[in-house]
């Protein structure tokens, strides 16, 4: 019984020195990739912990966190997963079911899967920044990919949506498309997205305000729509009857909230294209598969193109710049487009939303 | 001795008969006082909104009702309905017949009841937790066959659901058809009778000889099918199977045969006319949050204080039926 003990202590105690070498291994590979990335920051090309006099280190693993699968962050992990493959990244995905502390941890699980930079769309602007802070604190390069943290200290890169420029954008293709239609002042109605989510916040904001400087735009209803769609078509069928149907004009947030507007409109025989009497301005934002859809069948008069492909593709550009030693600018903007009948013809396969029509 | 029992059992029945009415005289009131101030809300055009705005609601609470009388709860009713209806999608983009289609898919809202039954059954848990995590796979799965975006339903669903019949939505004379049938099977027949003896003493339900297994197992199975067709129907007015497609349903439809007078603790409520009362109450309220063009933040204000209200006069209830 005694030998027995005498075994178990020896190996625990064994087990215990692999474990703590293993740690202080570990420590040592952070504290080095920390000191790198001071390195790489300041001095440039210092990149490579383990030789850093040669070549300069280049991006072997990195984190994607989207805030869930909706068309357009399925269509960035899709587009992330092609470009990882073809650079030979190993690309490591999590998606938070739009659930800030479940963004919380999945982060840290990135971390410490050892990534060595990390793409996020976060869920909340404000919950993001302990996971920055970690990500900094364990050396791991941050790309704030479409959503701006609250406070971007510890963001390497911003990848920017700029919500401003599209509700400025969406505006001004809302009136060239009454001056087309001949139409002098717009009635709209609003969908307004999550008021938690700040892209719902900025998109109601700054569509309100340049609608309100246009001096052309009057927002006669808001509909409520809580990002989701059954909401969206109870709420939207609520004001087509407070209004009797007296507006000439729908802003959608998101692309996505055409087929609810459609449907109340299609019900009450109020749904018209482009030429017919009951046509209305229909112009939302994201350059999603089914608003293209609507655009060419004359429904939809035009949305605000953010392409997906391109945000990510920039995100990782930058992932790849910073763990390569290379300045990177601290805010990055991928083109917008209004796209309408014209663009779709123009662009085609070039617009993110075109490869997703056949689903 | 007895008088002093007679009359305070006579006080108990009163407290109970209030507790019970109380939501639907503050209701009644609410709609009278509302619909002199805007007149709008008794146009034809807005009470047809409201009836097809509850067809979903009523169909899905009536299923959630079955189950929360056996003294069960299915937190995976909003689920079934985004998993029914995708299969429903990807089976007719696949060519599949449109009927084929349908069927398959209410087969598999039947099947995730049955999952749902045998777990509330045998698992020695409140069945609020295996059905959350039928919930989640039902999300996961749903998710992975949509891939996030619009799929646009088929005509011929659209067009069957939104069929008009006097100016109504046919859907809207299923739900009610639904809740009147189901309302029948609960009270005149056997097994109904049964579904109310096991939510109210199951230990005594058991002495009596009745199948437990077998009855919560179909509440469990007609459950599943109602949220199926509920999925058919939410989606045919929306136009697309989405990501949201049933989101948060379950708390609504938890809610509602709660505000229809049916106990969560089982055994206890009648589905007619407390389901469709609760509904009716449920979208009114947004309804009119709606008309005085209330902001997003109201809304949640005012279900979570209905919700609060509703939960603690189901509470004081129970505490005095015991």
């Amino acid at each position: 019984m005694k030998k027995l003990w005498k075994k178990m202590v020896l190996v625990l105690v064994v087990v215990l020195g692999v474990s703590m070498l293993a740690g202080c291994g570990n420590n040592a590979g952070e504290e080095k990739q920390k000191d790198t990335q001071k390195d790489t920051q300041e001095v440039g090309n210092k990149g490579n912990q383990d030789d850093p006099e040669t070549e300069p280190k280049s991006l072997t693993r990195l984190g994607l966190a989207i805030p869930s699968t909706a068309l357009f962050f399925e269509a960035e992990a899709n587009q992330a997963k092609k470009f990882c493959d073809e650079n030979g990244i190993e690309l490591i995905t999590v998606i938070a079911d739009n659930d800030a502390t479940k963004q919380h941890d999945q982060i840290e699980d990135l971390i410490s899967k050892g990534c060595e930079a990390i793409v996020i769309v976060q869920v909340d602007k404000d919950a993001i920044l302990s996971s920055l802070e970690s990500c900094k604190e364990a050396g791991v390069y941050t790309i704030c990919c479409g959503r701006q943290p609250a406070d971007m200290t510890n963001c390497d890169v911003f990848v920017s949506a700029n919500n401003e420029k599209m509700c400025e954008m969406a505006v001004e293709s809302m009136l060239e498309g009454a001056d087309v239609a001949g139409i002098d002042k717009l009635k709209v109605v609003e969908f307004v997205g999550k008021l938690s989510d700040q892209n719902a916040v900025e998109r109601d904001d700054y569509f309100k305000q340049y609608a309100e400087a246009s001096g052309r735009i009057e927002i006669v209803a808001e509909v409520a729509s809580e990002w989701n769609q059954d909401t969206a078509y109870s709420r939207f069928s609520d004001v087509y009857n407070s209004l009797n149907g007296d507006f000439n004009a729908i802003y959608l947030p998101a692309d996505s909230y055409i087929t609810a507007a459609a449907s109340v409109l299609q019900e009450n025989n109020d749904w018209g294209s482009e030429g017919e009497e009951n046509y209305r301005i229909i112009t939302g934002i994201d350059g999603s598969s089914t608003a293209y859809q609507y655009i060419m069948d004359g429904y939809m008069y035009s949305t605000i193109n953010s392409d997906a492909h391109e945000f990510i593709n920039a995100s990782i550009n930058a992932a790849m710049s910073l763990v390569a030693g290379e300045t990177c600018d601290d805010v990055v903007e991928p083109v917008l487009l209004t796209v309408r009948n014209q663009e779709i013809e123009e662009y085609g396969d070039k617009l993110y939303g075109i490869a997703y029509m056949d689903k | 001795m007895n008088t002093t029992l007679v009359a305070e059992e006579k006080k108990k029945a009163r407290q109970i008969f209030w507790l019970s009415n109380i939501v639907y005289v503050v209701f009644i009131c609410f709609v009278v006082v509302f619909g002199i101030l805007h007149p709008q809300f008794f146009s034809l055009s807005n009470i047809i909104s409201l009836l097809k705005q509850s067809s979903v609601w009523m169909l899905v609470s009536t299923g959630m009702a079955l189950v929360v009388l056996t003294g069960g709860m299915d937190m995976s009713i909003g689920m079934n309905m985004l998993l029914s209806s995708a299969i429903m999608w990807l089976l007719n983009s696949m060519g599949v017949p449109f009927v084929l289609s349908i069927v398959i898919s209410i087969l598999v809202g039947m099947g995730i009841g049955l999952i749902n039954g045998l777990m509330a059954t045998y698992l020695p848990i409140y069945p609020l937790l295996p059905t959350l995590a039928t919930m989640y796979v039902c999300k996961g799965i749903g998710c992975a066959i949509t891939g996030g975006g619009n799929r646009l339903v088929p005509e011929q669903l659209k067009g069957l659901i939104n069929t008009n019949i006097g100016g109504f939505p046919i859907h809207i004379f299923i739900a009610f058809a639904v809740v009147i049938v189901m309302h029948i099977f609960l009270s005149k027949m056997e097994i109904g009778r049964q579904i109310y003896a096991i939510g109210d003493n199951p230990k005594t339900a058991k002495e009596k000889g009745i199948n437990d297994v077998k009855i919560k197992l179909i509440a469990y199975i007609m459950c599943g099918v109602i949220c199926a067709f509920a999925g058919f129907v939410s989606t045919a007015q929306v136009g697309a199977v989405t990501l949201s497609t049933g989101e948060h349903m379950e708390l609504y439809c938890v809610i509602i045969p709660v505000l229809g007078g049916i106990s969560l603790a089982g055994g206890r409520g009648n589905v007619f006319p407390g389901i469709i009362l609760g509904t009716l109450i449920m979208t009114t309220i947004s309804n009119s949050l709606v008309m005085i063009g209330a902001s997003s933040n109201l809304y949640n204000l005012v279900y979570g204080v209905v919700i609060l209200v509703v939960i603690l006069i189901d509470a004081v209830k129970t505490h005095l039926l015991k």
